[in-house]
Formats: C-alpha cells, structure tokens, sequence
C-alpha cells in the first residue's frame, strides 16, 4: 500500500511548523502565567494546598532593627509583612519565595528575608522584609508561594497590603520612622 | 505523484509509539517511586536502612526535655510536646554508610524530622561514623503538636536514595 509522499510531506510539515510555533510562544513568553494564583486579603486566612497563610500586619519604616540594634537604614522604605502559615494537612507547608508587586515593578525579600514553613500541625509567624521605592507602592501585593524547581501544579497566594494610590502619602509618612520585625516563632496549631 | 512505502509509514508510526510508551513508562515509575511508600513492622522488629539494622527500644513523650547537667530543661513550642526515640544500630555493610535518616511518622502519614536541644543530654544524638559490626544506642529528639502525640505509628527510616519501601519501626510491647 502506497500513500502520496507529496500529501505526507505535506502533513509533517504543517505538525513541525505548528510545534515550533508553540515552542516559539512560549518561549517568547517568560511572564506566562504558570501557576494558579489565589487571592486574599489582610487578616483573612488563605487555603493553600498544605495549609493556609494568612497577613496579619503591614508596618513600614526606614530604619531596620533587628536583634536589638540598628542593622540598616534606606532612602526608600521597609515593609514588614506579618505572615504566619500554617501546616493545617499532612504535608509540611513550604512557602519560601516571597515578593511585592505593584504593577509591573516587582521587589524581592531584603537580604534572607524569605517566605514561610512550617512542620505538619504547625504554624509560624515571621516578618518578611522588603525594601522598596516610596514612589512605587500602589496597590502593594504579597505573593508568596514555593520554590520548587520540578513541580506539576504551583499556587501563589497573592494578599493586597491594602496600600491604594488614595493612601499611599499616609504610607509614605509612616515610613520615616524604626522598624522592628519580629522573629520566626512557631506553635502547635490551636 | 511518488508514493511513500508502508514500511516507512509503519516505522515512523513505530517511533512515535516507543515515545508514547517510554512517557507512559516515565509518568507511572515517577508516581510509584517518588512517592514514599512505607512497611510497618511489628512492635520491638528492627529495620534495614543503608546497609545498617536499626531498632527502636523505647519511645517517650514528654513536656520538657531534661538537661543532664542539671542545666534548664528545653520546653516545646507551645500545644506541642517532644517524643524522644531511643534507638540501636547495627552496621553491618562497610559499603554503605548510615545517614541517621529517622522521621517520626503519625496520623496520615505526617512526617517530622529530629528537631535540636540546647540541653546537655545524657545519650548521645546519632553519630554518622558508625564502626562496623558494633552496635550503638543512641536518641533522637522530636516535637510534634500533642494532639497526634498519642497517634505516633513509629520511626520511618528514610532513605531518599532508594526507591525501596521505607521501614516503620516501633518500639517492642510493654
């Protein structure tokens, strides 16, 4: 049984040209969405696969201190984000990426400052530090999620600070002052 | 118009058939081999992990840890308390070396590994350069939230090396 070559040809390199098309995307793409995002909001707890995270309090300042003693000051701001997760399944929850968003202007964690983790039928609290532009805050949003290099399904919990252009000035003015985070404590879930 | 041969046709049908079956092939391993599978023994057996025989010979739960040199005892984060494993092993295989990988395993399989004490304790913690042939005892501290204290099924010997069952060992009765 023979089929047409020029028809078979044909077929393969409609399939090759339609694969390197969608290599091409998504290579061209690296800001493609590749995680499901849920959303929360300031004190409310967010369910997460291995647990939930939630944010209890945002505090601003320019001067660091930690440990009792000034460690850092800056011509921007400090954020201090109160996190606490909590392993509420049998798995550990691992949320140690951490960053801000605002708008396309996107902040890492300051110096170590990461996300959070906890042991099965724990929870911790910690206060992620970042430093940012006083300029750019508008609309200042946690994302916190894994880091894991292989995974098949990624969350990112992304929590509003609640910081609007409407008051970002009163933000502004609160961060004149000392910043104090705390440190990681951890705690049977109640 | 130049027609193409079966044989062609069934070869490269063929390629894309070992393809598919090596994916498949791929997909099943990974769902069977990274997930830790686990065999509980049964109370007082030891286990084999890492060419090395371990058992357990007690396990205690306790609100504080004690300091041996009469120093202040460790307290646990608050609703949790610390199980303490006492263990013996055995290497038997000088081609392997122990890892001292031993979580504790509780209700629906949640894992917590050794945790560290500031406290002086009077047995030691696990050594990592077993001698061979000579048994050592030796603990190993956990602290877990005591709502699943009294849910412990035992010690997993966790060989991350291995796709081979995790042995569960638990302390003999009495």
């Amino acid at each position: 049984m023979r089929v047409a070559r020029s028809k078979a040809v044909g077929v393969l390199a409609a399939v090759v040209l339609v694969a390197l098309s969608a290599i091409g995307l998504r290579l061209s793409d690296p800001e493609e969405q590749k995680f499901e995002v849920i959303n929360g909001v300031v004190g409310q707890p967010v369910r997460v696969n291995d647990g939930e995270v939630s944010v209890t309090q945002v505090s601003v300042g320019s001067v660091l201190k930690q440990f009792g003693q000034i460690q850092d000051s800056t011509d921007g701001m400090f954020v201090a984000i109160r996190v606490t997760g909590a392993a509420t399944g049998p798995r550990p929850l691992e949320l140690n990426a951490a960053r801000l968003l605002s708008g396309d202007v996107r902040y890492e964690g300051y110096q170590l400052s990461s996300g959070v983790s906890a042991e099965p039928g724990f929870q911790t609290t910690t206060d992620v530090v970042f430093e940012v532009a006083p300029a750019l805050i508008d609309d200042l949003t946690l994302e916190i999620g894994s880091n894991e290099v292989l995974h098949g399904y990624q969350q990112r919990v992304r929590i509003m600070l609640g910081i609007t252009p409407a008051n970002a000035e009163q933000w502004r003015t609160a961060a004149k002052g000392l910043i104090e985070p705390i440190n990681n404590t951890t705690r049977a879930i109640p | 118009m130049r027609l193409l041969p079966l044989r062609r046709i069934l070869f490269v049908v063929a390629a894309f058939a070992v393809v598919l079956i090596y994916l498949i092939w791929w997909v099943s391993y990974a769902g069977i081999h990274y997930t830790a599978r686990y065999t509980i023994r049964s109370p007082g057996a030891s286990g084999e992990v890492q060419g090395t025989t371990v058992r357990v010979l007690s396990l205690t739960r306790s609100d504080q840890l004690a300091d041996a040199e009469e120093g202040e005892p460790d307290l646990p984060y608050p609703g949790a308390v610390w199980v303490v494993a006492e263990l013996e092993a055995l290497r038997h295989d000088p081609a392997k070396e122990y890892y001292c990988g031993a979580q504790l395993i509780g209700p629906e399989r949640r894992l917590w590994s050794t945790s560290s004490s500031p406290t002086k304790r009077a047995m030691q913690s696990c050594p990592l350069d077993l001698v061979v042939g000579q048994p050592v005892r030796f603990e190993a501290i956990y602290m877990v939230p005591a709502r699943y204290a009294d849910q412990i099924g035992g010690i997993a010997l966790s060989d991350s090396s291995t796709a081979a069952r995790v042995p569960v060992i638990t302390p003999p009765p009495g």
